[in-house]
């Protein structure tokens, strides 16, 4: 789905909007790619790094740091890629930062965080599809760091491979190499155990 | 937008990953589901240099926007790499799609979520620029002790996020002082909201943050008339919860320091034992039942759009009840469901419509299950709308 924001349909026209000490040209565009994009992003975000609070703080500073650099964008019909490319490059950031690439794993196993809490046990169906779900993001925290950005940007997001590239900031080669390796990982791991 | 054929390797045979693609697909959408993003709008345009909290302190009229050279620190902190917004020759990309992934029900707050420090750091290289950087505006997240209102004497922490300095290239020592030194200063929503002020009389002289362990090195053991055990509990957690939350690493336990010799805060609790925040599951312990994170206090809302209340709750079977008055007449009423209901923390949000410009009171309040009649919870919030 592609939906085009206002921010993009009107994009050039904010520079003439500056001139006094409010750029309400910025906070307006920030609040329409809030509306657009901080929940999803939000749970990109937490996807990657499995921590609620985490993602909340990697995705507003994403936000804050556009806003702030808001004049000196040339194309403003790109903030929402500059955004995702933000907030991948904090979670990556603040993964590395804390050492915490094992803990992933822990934590999609430990049910103590709010956003993680398991919902309320429902129907057969429903705790066969859980565990099947399961299975799958387990499978998921055990490729590389990258092959997890690659396919949870292809796969939640839905990306293309150019805007994945973009993002990353690799060569579209390697977001093919990658998606292939995870997915082969993924059908063999999440195979095996079933 | 791409289809299946971009992810085409030279070995990869056509429909190889179907299944796996597919079940992919699913799971993902379905963890993410389970995310509830709290509302941050107000923080994210508070921390960029004005915003609806309210905010003594800063430089009126100079945005940190206007600062070019903090915009770009902030953005290369952020990405690692510098973007290359100002380049001159950008080649030309392909046009992209702008995939609007946020689901329409986007809104709802997180439940637990402990809020996070706004400050622009996270990355870990530093500014490139050889010029001295200005300091950055940012929300800082402080909790403080309130009465959680209705018919009985009960303290627990409300969340704000006020506006605050942060030193360029803030240390996680540098957000969690920020924060507990606004911490010790209820005294501007004493009146308003009723916050306690048990550090009153007392300084945070140091905190220091190792990946295991925070230290927060006090003035004195805290305010002598506070001898309610719960109360002083619940005034030792306001600092546990902010310095974790300025800190912003998850429950890094909390320890404290008192530099005139005293052994116990509040002569009741042992300064040098570690503290935490409680399991997500038994915040309640700590947290006030109902929350208001939106709109902001004395918000000014556009009269063209509805207003939107949004908070967090801890209540019996997730239902919430409000009143909006306009001065002291009642305009509407209604209930709302968070999204769990207690012992669990949920979000809710529910929306007023479009108001006539005025001075409005949001209450929003828990009824006993015991008669209906008695309120156990509340939490009000003013605004206005022009």
């Amino acid at each position: 789905m592609r939906v085009l924001s206002v921010v993009e349909r009107r994009a050039g026209g904010q520079g003439a909007a500056g001139g006094g000490d409010r750029d309400t040209g910025a906070d307006d565009a920030i609040a329409e790619l809030y509306a657009a994009h901080w929940a999803g992003l939000v749970r990109l975000a937490w996807l990657l790094v499995r921590d609620d609070q985490l993602a909340e703080e990697v995705t507003q500073d994403a936000f804050i740091a556009v806003h702030g650099s808001w004049r000196s964008l040339r194309d403003h019909q790109r903030a929402a890629a500059y955004l995702r490319r933000a907030v991948v490059n904090g979670a990556r950031s603040s993964l590395r930062h804390r050492g915490v690439e094992q803990r992933y794993v822990a934590r999609q196993q430990q049910e103590g965080t709010a956003y993680g809490s398991r919902p309320a046990p429902g129907p057969e169906e429903q705790a066969l599809e859980q565990e099947s779900h399961d299975d799958m993001i387990r499978a998921l925290g055990r490729l590389s760091q990258r092959q997890r950005e690659v396919l949870t940007m292809r796969y939640y997001l839905d990306l293309s491979e150019a805007e994945i590239a973009d993002a990353l900031g690799i060569s579209a080669g390697s977001v093919k190499a990658h998606a292939h390796r995870g997915l082969a990982a993924l059908r063999d791991g999440v195979g095996a155990r079933r | 937008m791409s289809d299946a054929t971009d992810f085409m390797n030279p070995d990869h045979e056509p429909g190889e990953f179907d299944g796996v693609e597919h079940r992919l697909r699913r799971a993902l959408h379905h963890e993410a589901q389970r995310v509830r993003p709290s509302e941050r709008l107000d923080h994210i345009l508070a921390a960029s240099g004005r915003g609806t909290t309210g905010a003594p302190g800063g430089p009126p009229g100079r945005p940190r926007w206007l600062s070019p050279l903090g915009a770009a620190a902030a953005v290369a902190l952020i990405a690692g790499v510098v973007w290359t917004v100002t380049e001159p020759d950008e080649p030309q990309r392909p046009p992209v799609g702008i995939t609007t992934t946020a689901p329409a029900d986007t809104a709802s707050p997180s439940p637990t979520s402990p809020p996070t420090s706004s400050a622009p750091t996270t990355g870990s290289t530093s500014p490139t620029s050889s010029s001295t950087p200005a300091s950055q505006r940012a929300a800082l997240p402080v909790y403080f002790v309130g009465p959680v209102g209705g018919d009985r004497a009960v303290f627990r922490l409300f969340r704000e996020f006020l506006p605050g300095t942060l030193p360029p290239a803030a240390s996680d020592a540098d957000k969690a002082r920020a924060s507990l030194d606004l911490a010790m200063d209820a005294q501007p929503f004493s009146n308003t909201d009723g916050y306690l002020q048990p550090w009153s009389g007392t300084a945070v002289e140091g905190v220091s943050v190792t990946p295991g362990l925070i230290t927060v090195t006090l003035s004195n053991a805290g305010s002598p008339g506070v001898d309610d055990r719960e109360v002083a509990r619940v005034a030792v957690q306001s600092l546990v919860w902010t310095a974790q939350a300025a800190v912003g690493k998850g429950t890094i336990p909390v320890t404290f320091r008192i530099a005139d010799g005293s052994k116990a805060l509040f002569g009741q609790f042992a300064a040098a034992q570690t503290y935490n925040r409680p399991p997500s599951a038994e915040s309640y312990q700590d947290l006030a039942p109902i929350w208001i994170s939106q709109p902001g206090r004395d918000a000014v809302l556009p009269a063209s759009k509805p207003v939107v209340v949004k908070g967090e709750a801890t209540v019996f079977e997730a239902t919430v009840s409000w009143r909006l008055q306009r001065g002291t007449t009642e305009v509407k009423k209604g209930f709302a469901t968070a999204s769990v209901g207690a012992p669990g923390r949920g979000g809710y949000s529910f929306s007023l419509g479009t108001l006539a410009p005025g001075d409005y009171t949001i209450r929003v309040f828990e009824l006993s299950m015991e008669d209906g009649t008695k309120v156990n919870a509340e939490k009000s919030v003013g605004f206005s709308v022009k």
